[in-house]
């Protein structure tokens, strides 16, 4: 008696967790069946520890941090129109939106999009998931030079020229804010880093043009070129009145007009990858801007990188990879300045890194690196050494 | 209480597998469905290699691959199928010859901004003279260049073990 009751609890069960497994097969079937509507959710984070090596006779402690951990959400409404949004939290109490836009397919290969968007310039803005690039720190091209994560709102066309393999983005998007109640906001050290809005109450008196090209038709090759072209938005063009000249000549001396400018190229063939980056940003009026701001603002920034990496797991019986890598990098936030200054020889930057990524999975790496950090200014040279989690899905 | 168990578990029981066999039968009918624009890109396709005077018939393991008949010798297959991008689904086909080699690999349909780079032509070409597993890698599109890696992999032994045996 007592083994049938047993034998029917289990058959009842058994049947529960079917109906149940039929149940979520039917919500996948019904998603194939509705081609592709519905929700996507994904997310990257990047958690490190960076560990400054001590001088002989000052110490340093070390730094572990949730650098950055970011969720995707994304809907497709249909075939045609899609939302991506990606809320990211940064050293855990800071909380942005670093993408919120929809997008409309105008045809095959070609939509728009409107809303909070990455600016294309170079590789790591567009692509900063952790798990695509070596290293556990970002490169600081992509932080001084190119403000990475740089996004603006605005309007946007995106698109392949299929027959070409080309890859094109062009966008209207708000400028950097230049000047606001706390005076300039553009520095000799950061750049324009400071000024990015993100979305948050931005404001602009005219668009300005971001442009990217990237051509994939040689196999192994991609190569990008990226243009940013406008006038970075100040606080005094607003309620400004145009009738009272000595206002307005200092309104426009508390703005910049910004021209930047990428060329970059990433190899991969077998175990050997490669990228290499360059950025330059000409900035005009900065006389009048550090005159009317006291900043240090230079006139040309420039930037590049260089690496070389080998997966040394390649023939073997494993899709994991152990990255080898070697990077040289150089940016200079004073590369010109204009009268006024001098060229403080410390914003010159060089950076070499050695390390390794141990992927382990197609979206989650180890990654542990040694640098080696100087500048122009001084003779000594910092070192520091990185470890890091890298995940994306 | 075994009696009360037995009357009302009985034809739950039954009742939750065919339900499930209904679930079942769905999960597995369930091929997905190409959008128009596939499918006419692959007709355009078909038409430039073939000419238009040639016969297209559904293949029995699945509606979406096709014979290319003319006057009822098969000159070929065409396959269009799906396969997962970073967030979304791609969809491409491929155009055997009567043995089953490769003569084209194409992408149709790709929806997301990641890993469009798999739609070039001269990377496609790889999967008309190289082994699967020598197709090269391209910076910035890995998830999509494995993915259809597999599904070409995957389409290849599917037809080989229904066309050729």
């Amino acid at each position: 008696m007592k083994t049938m009751k047993t034998m029917k609890r289990t058959i009842l069960s058994v049947s529960v967790i079917f109906l149940a497994l039929g149940l979520s097969a039917q919500n996948t079937a019904d998603r194939i069946i509705a081609n592709n509507k519905g929700l996507h959710i994904g997310g990257y984070g990047q958690i490190d520890m960076n560990l400054p090596l001590s001088d002989e006779n000052v110490h340093y402690n070390g730094k572990l941090d949730v650098h950055r951990l970011v969720t995707f959400l994304g809907y497709n409404f249909n075939e045609k129109v899609s939302f991506v949004s990606e809320i990211e939290y940064e050293h855990v109490v800071e909380v942005y939106v670093e993408q919120a836009f929809l997008s409309y397919r105008l045809k095959d290969n070609m939509s728009v999009q409107a809303g909070l968007m990455l600016i294309p310039m170079g590789i790591q803005n567009l692509y900063h998931e952790p798990p695509t690039f070596n290293g556990v720190e970002r490169t600081n091209v992509d932080k001084y030079i190119v403000p990475t994560t740089w996004r603006e709102m605005g309007l946007g066309v995106s698109g392949n020229a299929e027959g070409y393999s080309l890859n094109y983005q062009i966008m209207l998007v708000n400028g950097f804010n230049g000047y606001d109640t706390d005076g300039g906001v553009f520095s000799g050290k950061k750049g324009l880093r400071s000024g990015r809005q993100k979305g948050a109450e931005s404001y602009m008196t005219k668009p300005d043009l971001a442009a990217r090209v990237s051509y994939y038709g040689m196999p192994g090759w991609n190569l990008g070129a990226s243009l940013y072209k406008g006038e970075s938005e100040t606080l005094l063009y607003n309620e400004l009145n145009l009738d009272d000249e000595a206002a307005v000549t200092t309104a426009d001396s508390s703005k910049i007009d910004i021209q930047m400018i990428g060329l970059d190229a990433r190899y991969a063939d077998g175990p050997i990858q490669a990228r290499a980056q360059y950025i330059v940003a000409n900035l005009e009026n900065t006389t009048a801007y550090n005159n009317f701001t006291g900043s240090d603002l230079g006139s040309v920034m420039t930037g590049y990188y260089l690496e070389g990496g080998y997966n040394l797991l390649n023939n073997k019986d494993t899709d994991n990879e152990l990255i080898v890598f070697a990077r040289h990098e150089n940016y200079n936030t004073h590369d010109e300045v204009e009268e006024g200054i001098d060229a403080n020889l410390a914003y010159n930057r060089t950076e070499n890194t050695i390390g390794l990524t141990y992927k382990i999975a197609s979206g989650a790496a180890f990654k542990a690196d040694y640098q080696f950090l100087s500048n122009e200014a001084t003779d000594e040279e910092k070192k520091q050494f990185n470890l890091g989690v890298a995940v994306w899905f | 209480m075994l009696k009360f168990f037995f009357k009302t578990i009985a034809p739950l029981k039954k009742m939750s597998a065919m339900v499930f066999c209904f679930f079942i039968s769905l999960i597995v009918s369930a091929q997905f469905i190409p959008s128009n624009r596939s499918i006419e890109k692959t007709n355009t396709l078909i038409n430039q290699l073939y000419g238009d005077d040639v016969e297209l018939a559904s293949l029995q393991i699945n509606s979406n691959y096709q014979s290319i008949k003319r006057n009822g010798e098969i000159l070929g297959y065409s396959c269009i199928e799906e396969a997962p991008s970073k967030h979304d689904k791609f969809e491409f086909v491929i155009l055997y010859d009567k043995s089953l080699n490769i003569i084209q690999v194409k992408v149709l349909i790709y929806r997301e901004d990641y890993g469009f780079e798999i739609k070039s032509k001269r990377w496609l070409k790889q999967f008309t003279s190289r082994k699967i597993s020598k197709v090269q890698a391209i910076s910035g599109a890995t998830i999509s260049v494995n993915s259809l890696k597999y599904a070409v992999d995957r389409l290849n032994k599917k037809m080989r073990d229904n066309i050729l045996k």
